[in-house]
């Protein structure tokens, strides 16, 4: 459509009459210009980063969303739906209100904890699109591995804990890039746990024993991961070498029982040398941890409580004391106290606190009295603490050993010593185990002390099946379980074709 | 068209073709007809015995006089050049710019004034001298000009579905937005004030619910621009800006036809809007005011301090089996504690509402330039406390003839709204858990004082029984939560005849909105806890560049051809702000500053753009007046979409038959109009958000990898790399036809809309690491019919009526959804559900049966498991109405004037979600509705345990119909002084009501218009009746 030089020149000379027809001529080449503007059409998203083709620039902040869905407050995990519910499948804890009542019955077939299935499922797909777009970049090698590495771990762990609540679930390996790849079969729960070990093996080998990142991934928490995972499948040989590789390592580590609880159960500080893995909260509202609040006692109009536990009280979980756990616990056990409490300090003053008349205790591991919302308490949650490493250790030997060795002793003792409030390597009559307990005996009492190290850590429940100690909860609730896994949410039911 | 000639003098002389006896007849059936008209003789009332005797009496001579007067319309104003006959002669004059007019005429003689857009009168003289007349507007004329897409058509060429409405419906209703002007006044369109907040937005539905996922929502376009309103989950809305005051005409376009030429916006209509402007004259000054009081229209029925304490004791004997001795002797002891108080929660809360508005304007201008400008200003107290919307707007709109061949209008709206809420339910409010001021009146207990006896706000959950969900209702009413939008909307249009037929047209306009919405929830409440900020703004802005020529041409004496063709860029901007923080060291402080706050989160900026660009044709073709063509066709560019599905092209054909034009029906005079239409044709909805199609992650925040600071973290989305445009295609075939003059009306349409390639979001298993996709996945079908009924009679020249009647069905069924399965859309308490074959959102709910012996419920148990569950939902209603309908009726008697406005829908569920989710549900956690023992005879624990809320126990019908607005006007005119015309009026809104629904209003709409939810009650901001008195003063 483009004139001549000479042409329009031609039309110029021809004055008035066309000055008319220049106009009109104009405005069509203005309008054919329009229709053929197709940058104006490109898209170039500015708050956005394409995911399309990660580079070094974008690497760290994608691995970091691989966690985002386990940190989120009222993401129904850990901090919240997840632990409250398996806490309340356990012995020692009653529940206030009615929507968490399905936990405590063993409802499952009307439970599915639809949300926290969810937050899983996203770590999941991001490590496994992680995987599948870091394949196809330019980031160098190294960096390339040690980031597949991290999002197997994620995938690992994740997969461990979904394998243990709801039991035969789809298993993820590959990105889901479209529609097409959405729907996925329900797989053995022994392929899942080959997928598992498989995955914390790669990261145990790849990845460094320390990270300046507190709540990123190192060997050491793959390793110890691994170790649980091996004492869940009752393949004690490997629960115990791995747990024993963590503790003859832990100043490869950098771990140690970290003498003061209250550092351990802080609110505001961001590691300490227990940590192997933990969620991380933060005190900013929506960053925070939910279980401060869901087990401070409610006070006058459910504000906090006097003395400040935590921002609101909402007192859904409770401590039964007729429990064989509590009601057995030694008072010279620091963490009896560090766990339940019946009265707070309020201006130097000791106060009863507000128990309704349902509970005997309330819970008292999480508290940050500085949180200033429900969502903002700042206390981390352990998934893996050193302490793991002892007990899973003495566990796995006196299984393995078919009695308690020397070293099963000393490793369960020193968690022990440490819960007195005494040095941890330094033999003490009180604290320690007396000698010449049985297989038997040694197992019960380390599972007594798996209670009352990781009370309301969510392992209890998960303790409780794999050893098979039901009556322990019908000793304290009077119902045995008759179900371990939860149904799996009805949406994934009906929009998983694979699924009948 | 016969009966224009009949009445006017230039045709007059084709009187003498009345020759055979059929076309006497008719003449005579006409004169019967017409009698009204004969009466219509100011002042002298013993002339009528003489008009009867017969027609040789008009023509009786007696002598020539000097008439004079002043032609003015129903609102005082005077109508220059409206022109003035003498009835079967040539003889005529027009008025000046003042209305005024004089002409020699004889008595006896029968003027006929007449003027586009109105209904000519006819009067006699008699004895006086002065005859001044007021014409009625005739929305329905002919003649009258209707603006379509890029250009204006007479009504009579229209070829397809188009209704309008002038600005009497803002004058007729003290509205305080655009869309409840046109609420029940046109067939097809369903209007929904699903808030009684002030200032919220709602919902327009033209010819139903077309998209899944696109909205609801028509296009609308001011003054040419085509606006974004798509913000509408904020509970506000962009048209609330809009000073209904300065609108002169809305056109609602319905059918292909008149939508395509939008294109890829069209697909749920089109609404335009257009300003009002100057007309040459001397300047006009009018003052319009008003000052109503709003009350709460109706209370939802709860039980009284006494009732409470009785259904408590109740509620504790009847769980017996539960509860020991000793835990239902403490409950006494507990209720005994706060013995006595009876509080009504509605009387706390709500109160009556003052609703104020000024509204000045002065327009005028010469034969070169023209000016319209106005000053506005409304404030509408809420009913809850606290709450408020106010408003200020300026506009001016200025035209000017720069040359012969030049014109240039500008318009420039400047405004500012704030709104001050109540905390509304909307679904998504995670920072009061689903909490809301509106719910928590509900739920207050009745036997507790509010405040403590500092003056505080009282725990008003002190039981040991409390729920944790309750809260005091005053505490609601001290949380921030404002909203405030300030506006600049302002285009410049440029017109140049190039030569004769032939104009090109330029418009340039920018349409900018700032919203800022603060929210604040004080330590002082007992219940929500800490002291949390937030602050939202959305800044938008709208440029809009067209070019497009405008060509008319007679081909021949009987051919004539119009064309428009043209290009348009419009480029959308948004940016987002987003901060929030809590803890404050005062409250004095609120949202005014954060930096004060203890702890603030990462502030969020998200900015996004899309750019539309645009061709488009339109041709008309008019054979002989009788056979009309149209043809039109626009191809958009979408940035939205990814490449390969940039462009989409929108055809549309249509054609109309004006039967009445036919030589056979040449001579039936009765017959205006006769017009048949047919129309086929296609539109769009490009309403996806930017960058669907592109591989991206959102940027959030974590904790993870510090734990004492927040780390960006990428949040990936499944892209839609191959999504297109949902494209409807409509058929309509309708018939418009009037008899004398206008004076009766019919209109019938019949439509049939197919949309296909409807974008929705796919349910993924949620395994799948996403939880769903956007894809083109379903096809919809809507038909309908719409009828119109309309009549004006004159009984004597004082007393006129004007009805107008529409009722409309539409009827909607899912032709195809992603692999035929269904999509569920949960919420809380409620499910809805799109199915193949099914009506859209349909309610899928477990079934209710009754109640066993023990007073438990009972359902019907699909599965067999003994349990309610989601196996035994079925579908067990719908939220559509089976018809919605309207009725405006307005009378007159000399200068007292009477305007009716109802309108009703009629069929139709609505899932009372306030009543299944607390309010009947048997337990003690909150107060119960008084007749909580029809729900459940035996409350109890073990019949909550039974239960279940989303259950069809808690639908209800949502039929309703209602008194909109009624209006008592008494107009005073002025001969002399400065005061042309003086209205005083009272008028009253929503005074009347009849539905069975229980909750506050069946109008009622949780997730906005634009959810696939629909007829869902969380508890809306309740509705309100007014009474109000206003005056309309032209100077």
């Amino acid at each position: 459509m483009l004139l001549s030089k000479r042409k329009i020149y031609r039309i110029m000379n021809k004055k008035n009459r066309n000055m008319k027809s220049i106009y009109i001529l104009v405005l069509l080449l203005t309008m054919i210009s329009f229709s053929s503007c197709d940058d104006l059409l490109t898209e170039d998203p500015p708050s956005l980063i394409s995911y399309e083709n990660l580079n070094e620039d974008t690497l760290e902040a994608a691995i970091t969303g691989m966690y985002e869905p386990m940190t989120r407050s009222r993401g129904r995990l850990w901090e919240s739906t997840f632990t409250l519910g398996n806490e309340l499948q356990a012995d020692y804890a009653n529940r206030r209100a009615a929507w968490l009542s399905s936990f405590e019955q063993y409802q499952f077939e009307r439970q599915s904890a639809g949300a926290t299935w969810r937050s899983f499922f996203q770590c999941i797909g991001r490590a496994n699109l992680l995987i599948n777009r870091i394949n196809s970049s330019d980031i160098g090698p190294d960096l390339k591995e040690n980031a597949i590495a991290e999002a197997r771990f994620v995938r690992g762990i994740i997969y461990y804990y979904v394998v243990r609540s709801w039991g035969k679930v789809p298993l993820r390996t590959e990105a889901t890039l479209s529609a097409d790849d959405a729907d996925a079969p329900l797989a053995e729960i022994e392929d899942i746990y080959k997928v598992i070990i498989d995955d914390l093996k790669f990261a145990e080998k790849v990845l460094s024993p320390k990270t300046d990142m507190p709540g990123r991934a190192t060997s050491g928490a793959a390793k110890l991961f691994l170790a649980e995972v091996y004492l869940t499948r009752e393949d004690w040989q490997n629960a115990r070498d791995k747990s024993k590789e963590v503790i003859d390592n832990k100043a490869t580590y950098g771990y140690e029982l970290e003498p003061d609880f209250n550092v351990i159960f802080s609110h505001n500080l961001p590691t300490n040398s227990s940590d192997v893995f933990s969620i991380k909260f933060h005190e900013a509202v929506g960053f925070g941890s939910f279980l401060p609040a869901y087990i401070a006692p409610r006070g006058p109009g459910n504000i906090a409580v006097d003395g400040g536990v935590a921002a609101r009280g909402i007192f859904n979980l409770v401590a039964r004391g007729n429990c064989d756990l509590i009601a057995n616990w030694d008072d010279d056990d620091s963490r009896k106290s560090l766990n339940l409490y019946t009265e707070l300090e309020v201006n130097g003053q000791m106060v009863p606190v507000n128990l309704e008349g349902i509970a005997d205790y309330a819970f008292g591991k999480f508290k940050d009295p500085s949180g200033i919302e429900e969502t903002a308490a700042g206390n981390d949650f352990y998934l893996m603490r050193y302490a793991d490493a002892l007990l899973i250790f003495a566990e796995a030997d006196n299984m393995l050993n078919n009695g308690p060795t020397n070293d099963a002793y000393e490793a369960i003792n020193r968690v022990r010593r440490r819960g007195f409030g005494l040095d941890p390597y330094t033999p003490n009559a009180t604290a320690d185990l007396p000698l010449g307990l049985s297989k038997a005996d040694f197992d019960d009492i380390t599972l007594r002390e798996r209670g009352y190290e990781f009370m309301l850590e969510g392992k209890r429940w998960y303790d409780l099946v794999r050893k098979n100690r039901f009556d322990l909860i019908q000793q304290s609730k009077g119902i045995t379980p008759s179900l371990i896994y939860w149904s799996l949410p009805p949406n994934e039911i009906l929009t998983n074709d694979e699924i009948d | 068209m016969k009966k224009l000639r009949y009445y006017f003098p230039k045709n007059s002389m084709k009187k003498s073709h009345y020759s055979s006896k059929l076309k006497t007849t008719f003449s005579w059936v006409l004169f019967l007809l017409c009698l009204p008209k004969v009466f219509a003789f100011e002042g002298n009332a013993n002339k009528i015995t003489n008009s009867f005797s017969s027609d040789t009496e008009f023509n009786t001579v007696i002598q020539d006089n000097e008439i004079k007067g002043t032609v003015i319309d129903s609102n005082g104003i005077p109508l220059p050049g409206a022109s003035v006959l003498i009835k079967n002669t040539t003889n005529g004059t027009t008025t000046d710019f003042d209305g005024n007019y004089k002409i020699v005429a004889k008595k006896a003689d029968v003027l006929i004034f007449s003027y586009i857009g109105y209904l000519s009168k006819e009067v006699t003289v008699g004895n006086e001298n002065t005859i001044n007349v007021t014409l009625e507007a005739n929305s329905q004329s002919l003649d009258e000009i209707v603006i379509v897409g890029y250009g204006t058509k007479r009504r009579a060429d229209l070829t397809g579905s188009v209704s309008s409405l002038d600005d009497d419906v803002f004058v007729d209703q003290a509205t305080t937005s655009i869309e409840q002007g046109i609420q029940g006044r046109l067939a097809g369109v369903q209007v929904i004030q699903s808030s009684g907040q002030p200032g919220a937005g709602m919902s327009i539905k033209v010819r139903g619910t077309s998209s899944f996922s696109g909205g609801t929502d028509p296009l609308y376009v001011i003054d040419g621009f085509p606006i974004v309103n798509s913000d509408t989950n904020n509970n506000t809305n962009a048209l609330s800006t809009i000073n209904p005051n300065d609108i002169a005409s809305i056109e609602v376009l319905k059918d292909a036809a008149a939508t395509a030429i939008y294109g890829s916006r069209a697909a749920n209509g089109v609404v335009l809007i257009t300003t009002k402007s100057g007309k040459s004259g001397a300047p006009k000054i009018t003052y319009n005011t008003y000052a109503g009081v709003q009350t709460l229209r109706n209370k939802v029925e709860m039980m009284s301090g006494s009732e409470f304490e009785q259904y408590v004791t109740n509620y504790y004997n009847n769980s017996n089996s539960v509860f020991t001795p000793s835990e239902i002797a403490a409950v006494t002891g507990d209720l005994n504690q706060f013995g006595g108080a009876n509080i009504d929660w509605h009387d706390e809360i709500y109160r009556q509402a003052i609703q104020q508005s000024h509204d000045l304007t002065v327009s005028g201008g010469t034969e070169k330039t023209k000016y319209f400008m106005s000053a506005s200003y409304l404030s509408q107290d809420g009913i809850a406390k606290n709450t408020d919307f106010n408003r200020y707007s300026m506009r001016m709109n200025l035209s000017s003839k720069i040359s012969d061949k030049v014109d240039v209008t500008g318009r420039i709206n400047v405004s500012r709204s704030t709104q001050n809420g109540f905390v509304a339910y909307d679904g998504t409010n995670s920072r009061t858990g689903g909490k809301n001021g509106v719910g928590s009146v509900l739920n207050a207990y009745p036997n507790v004082e509010p405040f403590n006896e500092n003056g505080g706000f009282a725990n008003i959950a002190p039981f040991g029984f409390s729920g944790s969900e309750i809260e005091n209702p005053y505490a609601f009413l001290d949380v921030t939560d404002r909203n405030t939008t300030s506006r600049v909307l302002s285009g410049i249009d440029l017109s140049i005849k190039l030569m004769d037929g032939l104009t090109n047209k330029t418009r340039t306009g920018i349409d900018y909105i700032n919203r800022r919405t603060d929210t604040y929830f004080p330590s002082t409440l007992p219940n929500l806890g800490a002291q949390t900020i937030g602050l939202n703004t959305r800044e938008q802005l709208s440029v809009l560049v067209e070019n497009y020529f405008e060509f008319n041409k007679d081909l021949t004496d009987n051919i004539k051809l119009s064309a428009t063709a043209g290009v348009s860029l419009q480029e959308d901007k948004i940016w987002l702000t987003g901060i929030s923080a809590a803890g404050l060291p005062t409250d004095d402080l609120g949202n005014n500053a954060i930096q004060a706050a203890y702890s603030i989160n990462p502030p969020m900026t998200n900015n996004t753009k899309s750019v539309l660009v645009s061709q488009f044709l339109r041709a008309d073709l008019s054979v002989s007046g009788k056979y009309l063509f149209s043809g039109s066709v626009r191809r958009d560019g979408s940035s939205r979409f990814g490449d390969g599905n940039k462009y989409a092209v929108f055809p549309s054909v249509s054609g109309a038959w004006r039967i009445s034009n036919e030589e056979f029906l040449k001579d039936v005079s009765f017959i205006d109009n006769l017009k048949l239409r047919a129309s086929w044709g296609q539109s769009g909805n490009q309403a996806i958000n930017p960058y669907t199609s592109l591989t991206i992650a959102g940027i959030v925040s974590t904790p993870q990898g510090s734990g004492t600071s927040l780390l960006p973290a990428l949040a990936p989305n499944l892209p839609s790399p191959d999504i297109t445009w949902e494209t409807t295609t409509q058929t309509n075939i309708g018939i418009d036809f009037s008899v004398l003059q206008g004076k009766y009306r019919l209109g019938f349409d019949y439509y049939n809309k197919i949309t296909d390639d409807l974008i929705s979001f796919v349910s993924l298993s949620p395994s799948s690491g996403f939880s769903q996709l956007l894809d083109n996945v379903g096809k919809i079908k809507n038909s309908g019919i719409e009828l119109v009924l309309g009549a004006t009679t004159n009984i004597t020249s004082d007393i006129e009526f004007d009805f107008d009647f529409n009722i409309s069905r539409n009827t909607n069924e899912v032709l195809r959804t992603s692999d035929g399965e269904d999509i569920l859309l949960e919420s809380k308490g409620g499910v809805a559900l799109i199915r193949e074959g099914e009506s859209l959102s349909s309610f899928y709910l477990v079934k209710f049966l009754g109640f066993d012996s023990n007073g438990d419920p009972l359902y019907e148990d699909i599965n067999d498991n003994g349990v309610p569950d989601g196996e035994d939902r079925q579908i067990v209603g719908n939220s559509l109405p089976d018809f919605i309908y309207g009725l405006n009726i307005q009378g007159r008697y000399k200068q007292l004037s009477l305007v009716m406005n109802w309108q009703g829908s009629y069929g139709g569920s609505i899932f009372n979600n306030l009543v299944a989710s607390a309010l009947a549900v048997p337990d003690v956690e909150s107060n119960k509705i008084r007749n909580i023992y029809d729900y459940f005879p035996n409350p109890s624990t073990q019949t909550r345990d039974l239960m279940t809320s989303a259950s069809d126990q808690f639908l209800e019908d949502g039929s309703y119909l209602r008194l909109k607005n009624i209006k008592v006007n008494y107009q005073f005119s002025f001969s002399e002084g400065p005061i042309n015309a003086l209205d005083l009026y009272v008028s009253g809104q929503n005074l009347l009501t009849f539905t069975k629904y229980t909750g506050y209003d069946p109008e009622v709409n949780t997730f906005g218009g634009n959810d696939l939810r629909q007829g869902f009650d969380y508890g809306a901001y309740p509705s309100t009746k007014m009474v109000t008195l206003g005056m309309n003063v032209t100077f």
